[in-house]
């Protein structure tokens, strides 16, 4: 499904990647471990087009995502659910509103919308909070509403970057079930983070990167830089 | 981009407009000092250009005949000259017609006129006014007669007298349309910066919620749309204030300094295109605010619309 070879990356004179080769199947779950500045949120901004390799090559399902036109990218994105550290949310909408939101901008109808907002908010366990704004919600709540968001589009892949970052446990081992589920559901997720408690619990494909390169892969993996 | 896309984007447009209201009224604001100074350049521009047109149609070079040239002669330069390139209007003045208006002219005077009758012939020669469609045009037509066989029956072209005058007016002409272009464009620019800053800072105002929109995947011209939507509205507020104010100075200040400089109201319409006219000044001022601010947005949004 995703293919990186040989991908090299340069922030002016600092690589950020060298010689990545990476297969993701369809419908694996990934952790992406490594320390801050290893290059994993590069990784994640290659994948959605965000930035560009400067050498080697990136393909999602065959597609050479650097021949892809700046006007296509916004299509592509809606096939990647992309959820962040910082969140992201607008303050000044509900939680069912920032859901709608996404649905809003790609064209659909207020009809569907308002079918599949639910639905989704449903699915992370906040049709209660619908109507409540950011700041009414706990950091565990604004994230479940990001990667409500960020399934308005029935992505085929999801994209979370660090998405524990700022949540105590409780809140964090929430957020991780709620992406093992969406996971089993058939989406493709990978997971960037440092977060080597979380990464021990789900036990599936482990990639670890340091400075810049993929040092240990491993398919049931248990988190291992020190 | 399908009708529902497009009443999104109004929708966004106006909400954001009314959400920012303090904002928007700045934009409004430097949008409204913008379209003035244009305007009032603009309309001071015409005017002079106007005065000077005028000027310039009183000038016109003389062609003094000798005395006792037979009227067929005198007709026959008159074609000639009509033949030469840039002479737009030739008026003949016969010694008899020259005379009648001279005692018309000194009616008041009937000892001057006694006088002149005591004479056996009429003193007063033949003339020719020749007009040119150009100022800088005059020299060479003048040139044109002197050179020809026709000088011989000439006695006098009295373009030297109107030389200095000529060049002096051809040079204010060009001093002050190179002022007017320069100074119209340093303010359009000046504004065009200014604007430019203000959209900067809306959308950096709203940069999240750009990027929101870019990772949920919406196109670039849905991104922009409410941007453009909001500049618009402005521009629209802005035209609007502007040529309110506008109203009095052509309803009434501009009728009467017109009819002051020119000799008649008719003459109103020699000021151009569009200042003889308020709706095609409003419509004009509209169009260049809707440019104005429409290409500074763009531009302020493409550094937020990257990759």
């Amino acid at each position: 499904m995703i293919k990186f070879e040989g991908v090299v990356k340069y922030y002016d004179d600092s690589k950020a990647l060298s010689g990545i080769n990476l297969e993701i199947q369809a419908g694996e779950f990934i952790s992406l471990v490594g320390q801050s500045g290893a290059g994993k949120s590069t990784l994640l901004k290659l994948i959605t087009g965000e930035e560009d390799p400067d050498e080697g090559k990136i393909y999602i399902d065959s597609i050479d995502i650097a021949h892809v036109r700046k006007s296509d990218l916004p299509f592509l994105r809606r096939k990647i659910g992309m959820v962040f550290q910082d969140i992201k949310l607008l303050p000044k909408r509900t939680a069912h509103e920032n859901v709608a939101f996404a649905m809003e901008v790609s064209g659909y109808p207020k009809s569907k919308i308002d079918k599949e907002v639910p639905k989704i908010l449903e699915l992370v366990g906040l049709h209660n909070k619908a109507n409540n704004y950011p700041n009414q919600m706990s950091g565990g709540e604004r994230q479940r509403v990001a990667i409500a968001r960020s399934m308005v589009h029935n992505p085929v892949l999801i994209l979370a970057d660090e998405p524990t970052g700022n949540l105590d446990e409780i809140n964090a081992n929430e957020v991780i079930d709620l992406l093992i589920k969406i996971n089993k559901l058939g989406t493709t997720v990978i997971l960037a983070t440092h977060a080597a408690d979380l990464v021990n619990k789900i036990k599936r494909r482990v990639i670890t990167i340091k400075h810049g390169q993929v040092i240990i892969e491993q398919q049931h993996g248990k988190y291992k830089l020190s | 981009m399908n009708t529902l896309n497009i009443f999104r984007i109004l929708k966004h447009g106006t909400l954001n407009f009314r959400r920012n209201i303090l904002l928007s009224l700045a934009s409004t604001l430097v949008m409204v000092i913008t379209l003035i100074i244009l305007t009032v350049i603009f309309i001071s521009f015409s005017l002079i250009n106007n005065a000077l047109g005028q000027i310039k149609d009183k000038v016109d070079v003389s062609v003094y005949f000798k005395l006792d040239q037979p009227e067929n002669r005198v007709l026959g330069v008159k074609d000639d000259i009509s033949r030469i390139d840039g002479v737009t209007d030739i008026t003949y003045v016969s010694s008899q017609q020259a005379l009648e208006n001279f005692k018309e002219k000194n009616v008041q005077d009937p000892d001057l006129i006694a006088s002149i009758d005591e004479l056996d012939q009429n003193p007063l020669p033949a003339t020719l006014q020749i007009k040119a469609q150009k100022l800088d045009e005059y020299p060479r037509i003048v040139e044109n007669i002197r050179n020809s066989s026709n000088m011989k029956y000439i006695e006098k072209i009295n373009y030297e007298d109107n030389q200095a005058a000529i060049d002096r007016l051809t040079k204010i002409l060009r001093v002050i349309t190179i002022v007017g272009v320069t100074i119209g464009l340093v303010f359009a620019i000046a504004s065009m910066l200014v604007i430019f800053n203000t959209i900067a800072l809306t959308i950096f105002n709203r940069k999240e919620e750009v990027e929101i929109m870019r990772l949920v995947g919406a196109t670039n011209w849905y991104i922009r749309g409410p941007f453009l939507v909001e500049s618009a509205m402005y521009s629209a507020l802005a035209t609007l204030v502007a040529a309110t104010l506008f109203w009095p100075v052509y309803t009434k200040f501009l009728p009467q300094v017109l009819t002051f400089t020119v000799s008649g109201a008719a003459d109103y319409t020699v000021l151009r295109f569009p200042a003889n006219s308020f709706p095609m000044l409003a419509v004009s001022m509209l169009a260049l605010s809707f440019l104005l601010s429409g290409i500074t947005t763009l531009f302020a949004m493409n550094r937020y619309l990257k990759r």
